[in-house]
């Protein structure tokens, strides 16, 4: 769990850093703090299941076992790009991996997601579907439409909505009912709320949803609460205090998902520490090896405009 | 095995019994459910008494409800989903009641079930069939009445068909059952009370083809959907009149068929679309458009359109009659042009 969450803040963190050089020309929305939720769900999919996720999908994609140098080549709008440069940051996908075609229309990829499982269940496959989502993508009508009819179809599915307080710049105060995501929901189908920045929790609570989707057809809302560390996307006007406190961006950061397990792992056995620093020593290989694959890779042909 | 639609040159009366247009769409469902598992079937009142004026009555009692199902009223997720499942590998047909519909849905459709081909860098495939029946007249009105050829056929990635005959009915329907794109069928009140004789095997008929219903050599006559038949009349009255005029049925809006187009003009100088939709961005304006790039030194006159006015459909059957033009408003035009 360690690793799988350094893969994504490491990756994250790169791309940030990367950024400034403006050589990758895609918006790129970070998952920085987040990444205890892609973790701890991915982790109980097998390759054949399918997750469908959104703007912010890096994570998802890198947790769910996408191709690592192909998404890098993506940022860099290259041929070797997980699809081939035609869908830079926000459309990101990975078939052998199970990723399905991220979407930018803020719950575009829900409707899609609940198909995805549709199929998979009149084909008679042992597979499940995971839609991700965000807390402002909950206040779309298509989240609604496509739960309830997940709910009377019996399709197999987890709807894991990062409920990280914001939609962009604007507060969840401002935008919602209530200050959890799932009272929407609760009338509907089986709901969790739950600590997203704990990735046990996620773990333990959708190996149940998961099972029971999959074993049942009994789909499920999970809650995850969060908070993105990083800024809504890489952009000068980003920059964070403006829209929401320091303090609590610094109450948040006291909850870093990957401190609070690597805490746990040396409290355990204080002698860890070397074996963690080798997994982080690997994972920046793994990094450097990726954008090297990206910095190769060409870009594409301008005739493959008209080929497709 | 699937025939092209050339195969059949025999006369209509040749291929059998007369049937009517919509139990020859259910025919050509059967038979289609028969030869592909994936296809699948879904809409709203799919399974009731009415089913669809008929097209899928029986089905699920023939298919079950896994692949033929009634679905709740969510037109936009729904949109979704069969994309989803197309994905997975189904085909699934999306029945709407009438095209006013699909626009509750127009974000699945134009930002993701046509875009995901692209978005994938072509590695994604999106065989999904939509289907609506266009209303006219008793009191339909505004929002119930509305021919969006045009709004469809806008976005990359999609296909748009309106056949006007039995036989096209079935044979494209085939077609966008076969295809890798989200296809659009926009059928015609109207037209779905018509009966025909068909070839019972399955046939399809190209994307793109149009077809040309009657010869002539002084006037070029393109239309789509019901407007065909407003064509034809208006070919007979001007017969009459000693003008004699090509009458193609479009049958495909996206894409065209811009060949059968061009033939016919570079013949008769002269051009009229006649188009079921509202003047502003119609698809007449893009096949005049079209010529005019391509052909504009054959041109004898200027070209014509005959289609709705800027204004929404009224309920009221006098109102009704004064917005809907058809093969009266051809002739006059027609003969307004060959005078000049
Ligand atoms: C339909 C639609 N509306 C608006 C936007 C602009 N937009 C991009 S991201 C975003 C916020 C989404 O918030 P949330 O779902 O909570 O996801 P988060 O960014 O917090 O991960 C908005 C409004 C969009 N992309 N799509
Ligand atoms: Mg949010």
């Amino acid at each position: 769990m360690y690793r799988e969450m350094m893969r994504i803040r490491i990756l994250e963190n790169r791309i940030s850093e990367e950024f400034v050089h403006q050589e990758m020309r895609t918006p790129l929305h970070s998952s920085v703090g987040q990444e205890a939720v892609a973790v701890g769900v991915c982790m109980n999919l097998n390759q054949d299941d399918v997750i469908y996720s959104n703007h912010r999908g890096h994570g998802h994609y890198i947790a769910k076992g996408g191709n690592m140098g192909r998404l890098v080549a993506e940022l860099y709008n290259k041929s070797g790009g997980c699809s081939r440069g035609w869908g830079g940051s926000m459309h990101i996908m990975d078939v052998g991996a199970g990723v399905g075609l991220t979407s930018s229309i803020v719950g575009g990829s829900v409707p899609i997601a609940t198909g995805c499982a549709m199929g998979l269940k009149i084909k008679k496959k042992p597979n499940v579907a995971v839609a991700f989502l965000g807390d402002g993508a909950s206040e779309e009508g298509n989240v609604y439409e496509s739960i309830c009819f997940a709910k009377v179809r019996k399709l197999p599915i987890v709807y894991v909505c990062e409920n990280n307080k914001y939609a962009m710049y604007t507060a969840m105060e401002k935008r919602e009912p209530s200050e959890h995501i799932a009272d929407k929901f609760r009338s509907i189908l089986h709901t969790e709320i739950i600590d997203g920045n704990d990735v046990e929790e996620v773990y333990t609570v959708m190996e149940k949803a998961v099972a029971k989707a999959r074993h049942d057809g009994e789909p499920s809302f999970v809650e995850c609460k969060t908070y993105r560390l990083s800024n809504h996307y890489e952009a000068s006007y980003s920059e964070d205090f403006w829209y929401r406190p320091k303090e609590e961006w610094e109450e948040w950061k006291k909850r870093c998902p990957i401190e609070q397990i690597k805490e746990k792992i040396l409290s355990e056995n204080a002698e860890n520490t070397e074996k963690l620093e080798e997994i982080e020593r690997l994972v920046r290989k793994e990094v450097a090896d990726a954008f090297s694959f990206a910095g190769n890779s060409p870009y594409p042909d301008r005739k493959e405009l008209y080929s497709i | 095995m699937i025939r092209e639609e050339a195969d059949f040159i025999l006369p209509e009366n040749a291929y059998g019994e007369e049937a009517a247009y919509t139990e020859i769409l259910n025919d050509t469902l059967c038979q289609m459910m028969d030869a592909d598992e994936s296809v699948i079937l879904f809409g709203e009142g799919i399974n009731d008494k009415v089913a669809l004026f008929g097209v899928t009555t029986g089905l699920a009692g023939k298919y079950g409800e896994e692949r033929v199902f009634d679905v709740p009223l969510s037109e936009s997720a729904l949109m979704g989903i069969a994309a989803g499942a197309a994905l997975e590998g189904l085909r699934p047909v999306f029945f709407h009641n009438r095209p006013d519909f699909i626009l509750l849905a127009m974000d699945q459709f134009a930002n993701h079930a046509t875009k995901y081909r692209y978005m994938s860098g072509g590695i994604h495939r999106v065989p999904m069939v939509i289907w609506a029946a266009i209303g006219k007249g008793w009191g339909a009105a505004a929002q119930h009445s509305q021919s969006l050829q045009s709004v469809f056929a806008h976005f990359p990635g999609c296909k748009v068909v309106m056949p006007t005959t039995p036989f096209d009915g079935k044979g494209l329907l085939v077609s966008a059952l076969m295809d890798e794109m989200p296809v659009v069928i926009l059928e015609h009140r109207e037209l779905l009370r018509k009966s025909g004789v068909v070839p019972k095997e399955l046939y399809r008929i190209g994307m793109g083809k149009g077809v040309l219903r009657r010869k002539g050599d002084d006037f070029t006559v393109v239309a789509d959907s019901v407007m065909v038949d407003e064509a034809m009349k208006a070919a007979g009255i001007l017969e009459d009149k000693g003008i004699s005029v090509d009458v193609i049925d479009i049958r495909s809006i996206k894409p065209w068929d811009k060949e059968i187009v061009l033939r016919s003009v570079k013949k008769t100088g002269r051009l009229l679309v006649a188009d079921t939709a509202w003047h502003m961005c119609n698809f007449g304006a893009e096949v005049i458009a079209t010529v005019y790039e391509e052909a504009f030194s054959h041109m004898r006159a200027p070209a014509i359109r005959v289609d709705y006015p800027d204004i929404a459909v009224p309920a009221g059957w006098t109102l009704e009659e004064e917005f809907y033009t058809g093969y009266g408003k051809i002739v006059e035009k027609i003969m307004e042009s060959v005078k000049i």
